[in-house]
């Protein structure tokens, strides 16, 4: 229970590079082969939750727009372009 | 007195129409040169200060010389083009002299930096695949602010644009550049930054070429992508940084990939992983199914078995009892035989035994001398006797 927990909060850590990268490795795992069921079924799982994570990510369907605030940022006339 | 745009635009262009005007020599540098199909050339002559508008017609003496950067005198007259009450220098020759400042500046600075390493391809960064917070160093309100939101949000949304307003032309400009780069630095989340700004005359796009913003650039502490001015201009600021992209929108393009790339790539990684766990249970079966023909074939049939003991059995039981009869029969044969061949038979047929003194059977007359003493063993006993006669056959 608890190691599962943590399973999902490593996945929620990660950035969605890493989780895709994570995920490539999982069916290279597989298609290396020479493993038991229980590692197969284990990768299996970890590899359906980590492209639920990726998707999970890729969800905003709007940019997010911030600004620093810099000397020039109320000086709308200097940026007579 | 009042009057229309038109009669003061009038009266002005007949007032430069005296010869103050019309035989003058002018030294400038070109910038902004433009050659329509027409063939007229247009350009601007400017100094340090101050620039002026210039046309020079088809054919006219010297028009090969044009081009942006270079320093020429140029002969002419002013006129002023009515419709829109613009001065405008008409140019009749132009002579070379020498390449302008702003040229050499930047060729100056090129060799410079370019000794120092700041364009060495082995130092260009490469993009992060998949930015999550991505930097604008731009004018808030100019479209190349709102284009790079416009390809980002189609390409991408799931990321965070962060603006920096920066004037990108004029006196502060290359400063303020600096200056954003610093801010950019404070942020350890930015992954990278785009510095734009659209298309304009050298002088617009001056401050990027300027020293200090190709350092800030080379210090950046992410990876730098520029767009500056049109495809056709080249900046050192181009140069320096680690990408470059021909325009603002390219720049968005460049720096982050399809959203429906990534999806696909990914549904093709989950079709990946059901198709091998499909299959690595698949063969398991095959495995099991091979286990159990393996196993049927190590562990006998047993009724079967049984069947075959039986026979084996029996057969064995008969063939034993053969035997038994045979070796009997010649058992009983060989008894017969040794029956008539054993002494006491031979004593029945009427032979006798004789015996010395040690019991030792004499078959043989010269075992045997006058007046030895003898046992004779007939059937049913034996006597003793002293030997008195020898007579030897011959």
């Amino acid at each position: 229970m608890g190691k599962k927990n943590n399973e999902v909060n490593d996945f929620a850590n990660l950035s969605f590079e890493q989780a895709l990268k994570m995920l490539e490795e999982t069916v290279e795992k597989l298609e290396n082969g020479g493993l038991t069921l229980t590692e197969t079924t284990d990768i299996y799982e970890q590899g359906m939750k980590l492209s639920k994570t990726c998707s999970n990510m890729l969800k905003a369907t709007e940019l997010t727009i911030s600004k620093i605030q810099t000397r020039y940022s109320d000086e709308t006339s200097t940026f007579n372009e | 007195m009042i009057y229309s745009v038109s009669q003061i635009i009038a009266k002005l262009k007949k007032h430069i129409s005296q010869d103050d005007f019309i035989d003058l020599w002018i030294r400038g540098e070109v910038s902004n040169f433009a050659r329509p199909l027409s063939g007229h050339s247009y350009f601007t002559l400017r100094d340090e200060d101050t620039s002026i508008r210039c046309v020079m017609f088809r054919n006219s003496l010297g028009s090969e010389f044009l081009k942006d950067g270079v320093s020429v005198l140029a002969h002419g007259k002013f006129s002023i083009y009515q419709t829109r009450g613009e001065l405008q220098l008409i140019v009749d020759v132009i002579q070379p002299e020498g390449e302008g400042n702003r040229e050499i500046e930047f060729q100056k600075l090129k060799v410079k930096l370019s000794t120092e390493g700041l364009f060495e391809p082995s130092r260009k960064r490469i993009l992060p695949l998949f930015p999550s917070k991505i930097a604008i160093i731009t004018s808030p309100t100019g479209a190349v602010w709102q284009d790079i939101q416009n390809v980002i949000s189609r390409r991408f949304p799931p990321v965070e644009l962060v603006l920096l307003p920066t004037p990108v032309q004029g006196d502060i400009a290359s400063q303020a550049i600096v200056e954003s780069f610093e801010h950019i630095r404070n942020d350890p989340n930015i992954d990278l930054v785009i510095l734009a700004r659209g298309g304009g005359s050298i002088e617009d796009l001056w401050p990027f070429n300027e020293e200090n913003v190709a350092y800030s650039i080379f210090r950046s502490s992410v990876p730098v992508v520029s767009a500056i001015g049109h495809e056709t201009d080249i900046t050192i600021s181009d140069l320096v940084a680690d990408v470059r992209a021909p325009t603002p929108s390219a720049a968005a393009e460049i720096v982050v990939p399809n959203i429906n790339d990534i999806y696909n790539h990914i549904s093709i990684i989950n079709e990946k992983l059901q198709n091998l766990v499909f299959n690595f249970i698949y063969l398991l079966n095959d495995d099991i199914d091979n286990f159990n023909l393996r196993q049927k074939r190590v562990i006998p049939d047993l009724d079967s078995l049984k069947i075959r003991l039986g026979e084996s059995t029996d057969l064995l039981d008969t063939f034993s009892r053969h035997r038994f009869q045979v070796c009997l029969e010649k058992m009983t044969g060989i008894n017969s035989k040794l029956d008539s061949l054993s002494p006491d038979n031979t004593l029945l047929r009427g032979y006798a035994i004789v015996q010395g003194l040690d019991n030792k059977i004499i078959s043989d007359i010269k075992e045997i001398h006058s007046g030895n003493n003898i046992d004779v063993i007939l059937r049913k006993g034996k006597f003793s006797a002293i030997v008195d006669k020898i007579k030897k056959n011959n």
